[in-house]
């Protein structure tokens, strides 16, 4: 009874001194009152230690299995392994809504201590406003969902986990979307505090950066892990569905790129001041609207396991924080005058601004789509959703225009490109994109949208190869270094910029490989008896029969199939069909064989004496997805590594010779 | 729009007016906006629509929606569901307040269609009035508690059975 009564009393205590931290902050900072200032950073602290106290608590009540609280039996069963237990903290409403405050309390903890004599006069502000982010979950913990609630007659077994998500994926899936969603808070809190203090240079926007791209680089994360759970567990062999809860993620990563592209105009020239202040203030409105859209069930999705009345509190919310964030954006707009206009086409900031356009534009068809439901069900009385078809129709040409950006953007000069400099950075790439078209239409791809694709990401190709031709050469021809040692060190001593590469290289990857498993994927349906097979181009699969296995969780037939490539046999794939004893649950998991050039995919969908039934795809380039995922992450962990990591010693003594 | 923010320093344009600089971006900013505009407005249209209806509507204005995109939620009527796994089909009724609506359905169903949780239908209204759905979901409830009352699911317990009949190659023999 002490620990629910401790998470209880906890929760409640952190709500009432976050009201208090936010209060003091602000006051103190319009006062001018140091006092008020550490009274209000003490309480944002003491907040951060009630918050992990109560998620202790409920983290503890999960592994001990304790049934009287109600999230407890909901949540976990007797069968229910240690792992699983503990993701169950994250695994419903309440939990997962605790995991966000525990989330933003842990990074309020860090930025205070980062900022202890930074950023005097923008922290106040930046306090405040990740305190009334917190102070908003916690009253819904407090009033609403509360975590701790006890049942009257605790059951003698819990309800268990859905077996579909007890997969290592969908466990570590969202706790790395929230470190997403929660870590824009801090870029936003800062830009709250610049605005309200005036001090708007560069400062709230170099102090976040490190944040900006952490939570970046989660979202994407948590993103692509999301589709490569969707791709093995839910069986229909794709990994994006334009559903509501993904694009509740894609929406703030969306703008989080933009952002992360447009600061580097306000940092090198001082330009587009309002458009990234208004950026950040989307993306933070988006990751909130986002997890209002999980977590109310609003359009029903097959994510949105969670329906609750709490929607109209989001809502409120949304509009209160768009509301002060955009009074106050109106009230500094004259300390937000450009310092520069926009001088060429041809130059890296217009580029970057198409790119942020591209960006936002996307944002805005998705949230449209997303949304549209809803709205129609308002104005018309009938839902209505727009589909897959829409979203493809609309983003699709944009995304092909943003590929082309990603290469030719880094090309581009600052101010303006010359001529000269045009043909010396333009010719190579285009020369191999345009190569690499002629290669795919002489081996008949001709689907317009994918081949696009495709040559264009080659062209992204062939303008990072260059940079980083250029720039190796370069070392070894002044540094005396062997062409790796070079690779190491231009990477190394331009990370943001040879980071930024690698991510876009990774884009590229990623691109191909949706430009070719959407366009080029094959599906049949068929039936049958043992050693019949199903030809597919090359490909050929034949049906060797059924076998039973079982574990201590569950029963499961699998359907043995071998699979021959030109007549050769290549492997074999096993789909199956399992069930579980508790609850008697059945799932049909996939059977992948996975490859460079194809994944085969086959579900098994039903079986009787004399035959089998089959749905079969052959999926191209479909781990190029994930490998492009995985580029992209090195990239922005490159990035966001500190500026000295990885340099060799040597060059510490003398770092002006290096340039 | 919000893209223009940034080019034109607020207030300082009102002094200078559209130098032809501006009027360039400006220019440029139309056209991709536009084209934007063309792309949202050309894939919004009427067949990626579909409409989220009850058993009760799809059966009674089964002609004004015909040839739309529907989705239908409602549970099998018990025995209705007839499979020929031969074709991959498979057809039921879906059970309305008042009504109930004809389905049909060609591919790989989905898990725990049998077991009473309400089915998701997503196609098209063919003339006769019967729901032919490209799409077939199992609302699956998040609570188990349902699903444990329903007991084992038959027709995975079917295939689960036959396999262990021939099962020749299990690795745990």
């Amino acid at each position: 009874m002490l620990l629910i009564e401790l998470g209880n009393y906890s929760i409640t205590a952190a709500f009432v001194l976050a009201i208090f931290s936010a209060a003091a902050s602000v006051w103190g900072g319009l006062r001018r009152r140091a006092d008020l200032i550490l009274a209000g950073r003490n309480a944002a602290l003491a907040v951060f230690g009630l918050v992990t106290a109560a998620s202790a608590a409920l983290i503890w009540l999960l592994m001990a299995r304790d049934y009287r609280v109600e999230y407890v039996a909901s949540h976990v069963d007797n069968a229910l392994n240690a792992f699983y237990r503990f993701s169950a903290f994250w695994g419903g409403q309440e939990g997962s809504l605790l995991l966000w405050v525990l989330l933003l309390c842990v990074f309020a903890a860090v930025v205070i201590r980062q900022n202890r004599t930074r950023n005097a006069p923008l922290m106040p502000y930046a306090t405040a406003t990740l305190m009334v982010t917190a102070l908003f979950f916690l009253t819904i913990l407090t009033f609403i969902t509360p975590p701790f609630k006890t049942l009257p007659v605790p059951p003698p077994d819990g309800k268990g986990l859905n077996p579909l998500l007890q997969d290592w994926g969908m466990v570590i899936h969202p706790p790395i979307l929230y470190l997403g969603f929660v870590g824009f808070a801090v870029p936003f809190a800062f830009c709250i505090g610049a605005l309200a203090s005036g001090k708007l240079d560069t400062d709230w926007i170099t102090s976040t950066r490190r944040w900006t791209l952490f939570s970046w680089f989660f979202l994407g994360i948590g993103i692509l892990l999301g589709g490569a759970w969707a791709y093995k567990e839910l069986g229909w062999g794709g990994y994006w569905a334009w559903d509501p809860v993904e694009n509740a993620s894609l929406m703030p990563f969306l703008t989080g790129t933009a952002f992360l592209h447009s600061v580097m105009i306000q940092e090198k020239r001082g330009m587009l001041k309002v458009w990234n202040v208004s950026l950040i203030i989307m993306t933070y409105a988006l990751t909130i609207f986002g997890t209002f859209l999980t977590r109310s069930g609003i359009i029903s999705s097959v994510h949105a396991f969670a329906d609750s009345s709490f929607g109209w509190a989001f809502l409120a919310y949304l509009a209160l924080a768009l509301v002060v964030a955009f009074g106050l954006v109106i009230w500094r707009l004259p300390l937000l005058r450009s310092e520069h206009e926009m001088e060429s086409f041809f130059s890296r900031e217009a580029s970057f601004l198409l790119n942020n356009v591209v960006l936002v534009g996307m944002t805005f068809a998705v949230f449209w789509g997303t949304i549209f439901p809803v709205v129609s069900e308002a104005v018309k009385g009938i839902k209505v959703t727009v589909g897959p078809p829409f979203f493809n129709q609309v983003n699709v040409p944009i995304a092909i225009l943003l590929i082309f950006l990603a290469g030719a953007s880094p090309l581009l000069a600052w101010r303006m490109t010359s001529a000269r400099q045009f043909q010396k950075s333009f010719v190579y790439p285009s020369v191999v994109a345009v190569g690499g078209l002629a290669v795919l239409l002489l081996f008949g791809v001709t689907h317009l949208y994918a081949v696009l694709a495709i040559a264009l990401s080659i062209f992204v190709v062939g303008a990072i190869w260059l940079e980083y031709y250029r720039g190796v050469c370069s070392r070894v021809r002044h540094q005396g270094e062997n062409a790796l040692e070079a690779l190491w060190e231009l990477t190394m001593r331009n990370k943001r910029r040879f980071g930024g590469y690698i991510v876009h290289l990774g884009m590229a990857v990623l691109f191909i490989g949706v430009a070719a498993s959407s366009a080029y994927q094959q599906v049949g349906e068929v039936r049958l008896r043992p050693g019949e097979s199903f030809a597919m181009n090359s490909l050929r699969l034949r049906f060797e029969g059924l076998r039973e296995d079982r574990t201590s969780q569950y029963n499961s037939a699998f359907a043995r199939l071998a699979v021959f490539e030109d007549g050769r046999k290549i492997g074999e794939v096993e789909p199956e069909k399992r069930v579980y004893f508790t609850p008697p649950q059945p799932t049909t998991e996939a059977g992948i064989r996975r490859g460079f050039k194809n994944d085969i995919y086959a579900v098994f969908a039903e079986a009787d004496e004399d035959g089998a039934t089959f749905r079969f795809m052959v999926n191209p380039l479909i781990n190029w997805v994930w490998a492009g995922g995985i580029i992209f992450g090195l990239g922005a962990v490159v990035c966001f590594l500190p500026e000295r990591w990885g340099r060799r010693r040597s060059s510490y003594a003398a770092p002006a010779l290096a340039e | 729009m919000a893209g223009r923010v940034g080019l034109i320093p607020s207030g300082k344009m009102m002094e200078t007016g559209m130098t032809p600089r501006r009027a360039k971006f400006f220019i440029a900013g139309l056209v991709v906006l536009s084209a934007f505009l063309y792309l949202a407005v050309s894939g919004f249209r009427s067949e990626n629509f579909v409409y989220f209806i009850t058993v009760d509507e799809a059966a009674t204005k089964a002609a004004s929606f015909g040839g739309k995109g529907v989705r239908v939620q409602g549970k099998v009527v018990p025995k209705t569901l007839v499979r020929n796994p031969q074709a991959m089909q498979l057809a039921f009724h879906l059970q309305g307040e008042m009504k109930t609506l004809a389905v049909s359905y060609r591919g790989v169903p989905p898990d725990l269609l049998e077991n009473g949780f309400p089915v998701i239908a997503e196609g098209r209204l063919d003339e006769k009035g019967t729901l032919v759905a490209k799409n077939l979901m199992v609302a699956c409830p998040s609570k188990f508690e349902e699903m444990k009352d329903k007991g084992v699911p038959k027709e995975h317990q079917k295939i689960v059975d036959q396999a262990a009949k021939e099962n020749k190659v299990s690795p745990h023999q």
